[in-house]
């Protein structure tokens, strides 16, 4: 049975079709989360919200885009509202963020390696130009999509997608250089 | 100078990288003897391999107690018929009689913008600009967009040229409103036969002409 077909009983209330769309869709939801808030705490609550909010709101979907397009946007949304309302948990240990524990500081220069080093500058990166740029590499999304996802233009997207490289290339470079 | 004898732009680098099958244009000749940008090139498709990375994978088990309270939520949760905003049936005639609403107000000598064919007439007749097609559009995509119709309500849709004509906008959108509220109060039926007149209206007709 495809998505359109579960989402239509889901919409009819059948929650074990609905079950069906989470097992489908949210393996993908928690690694998009994941790449975008780069903290794995945050990514499983926010999946978890994802999928309650889409249940709620589901009679709202009228199956004009993929269900995965809608669900995204939700998802995604939410983790732009959580990223900014976002604090260092208290109590949260290193491990709480994406993917190691934080060296420290006299261990990191030699510790960095350059995975690191880049999941640092994405995390410099505007929540959008972060979202787009998961979207874009991690997802595989046309620009278009990607436009729908994030209630934006196309060509917006694609600007976002560039500005985003053309930072991470020119903080990688700099950092190359002086190391 | 031809893109062949000068480097890539950072835009270009991209967008060759993202091409899975990158055409034999000036890009790729000059990407053939120049090694600067082919560097440029390795950089980016490295960056973009390392943005590929997997992320860590939650466990099976996490996965598995997560779908767990996501459908106890489900069960325990009969899908509110939750609306924030009217759907398509009502919010289609909202829009249509907004932009009726604005069409009737929209005072004498005010025009779509385009070319003008007189300048110097429009600038002394035209105190405000209706943008008809932006009003037309946005009645076509508040049928199918709640958020748009959100939009269309907050957005009278006219520019304002000078602060005298603001304050005009805001006054009339005010009208608009009460208009609205009218349409709304109207039968099914004549509000059909309003919508009819409205689709057949030429937003892009000049009222003077």
């Amino acid at each position: 049975m495809d998505d359109r077909e579960l989402v239509r009983r889901a919409q009819d209330g059948d929650s074990e079709a609905y079950g069906r769309l989470v097992e489908l869709h949210q393996p993908m939801v928690y690694a998009t989360l994941a790449k975008i808030t780069h903290d794995r705490d945050l990514a499983l609550d926010v999946t978890q919200d994802a999928f309650i909010r889409a249940w709620e709101e589901l009679d709202g979907f009228e199956r004009r885009s993929a269900f995965s397009t809608w669900l995204y946007r939700i998802a995604v949304r939410l983790a732009y509202d959580a990223l900014r309302r976002e604090r260092p948990r208290e109590g949260a240990g290193a491990t709480d963020r994406l993917p190691d524990a934080a060296p420290q500081p006299d261990e990191r220069a030699a510790a960095e390696d350059e995975a690191a080093l880049l999941r640092r500058r994405i995390e410099e990166l505007p929540v959008m130009q972060r979202a787009v740029v998961t979207l874009r590499t991690w997802n595989d999304l046309s620009y278009r999509e990607i436009a729908e996802i994030l209630g934006t233009t196309e060509v917006s997207a694609r600007v976002s997608f560039h500005h985003a490289i053309r930072r991470l290339r020119a903080w990688y470079e700099s950092e190359a250089n002086t190391r | 100078m031809s893109t062949s004898d000068r480097h890539l732009s950072n835009e270009e680098i991209i967008r060759w990288v993202e091409e899975s099958d990158p055409p034999r244009d000036a890009a790729a000749v000059h990407l053939d003897r120049c090694e600067s940008c082919r560097a440029r090139v390795a950089g980016v498709e490295a960056l973009l391999s390392a943005l590929r990375a997997e992320p860590p994978a939650a466990s099976a088990t996490e996965m598995a107690a997560q779908r767990e309270r996501i459908l106890a939520a489900v069960r325990s949760r009969p899908r509110a018929r939750v609306r924030r905003l009217p759907r398509r049936a009502v919010w289609l005639p909202a829009a249509a009689a907004a932009v009726a609403a604005l069409l009737l107000w929209a005072p004498r000598g005010t025009r779509s913008p385009g070319p003008a064919p007189d300048a110097e007439a429009d600038s002394a007749t035209l105190p405000v600009v209706f943008d008809a097609t932006r009003a037309a559009e946005e009645v076509v995509e508040a049928a199918d967009d709640p958020d748009a119709a959100e939009r269309l309500l907050q957005t009278p849709s006219l520019d304002p040229v000078d602060p005298d004509v603001a304050a005009t906008i805001s006054d009339g959108w005010s009208e608009t409103l009460e208009i609205e509220a009218e349409f709304a109060g109207l039968s099914a039926a004549d509000r059909e036969a309003i919508l009819t007149e409205l689709a057949s209206v030429n937003f892009m007709n000049d009222p003077e002409e």
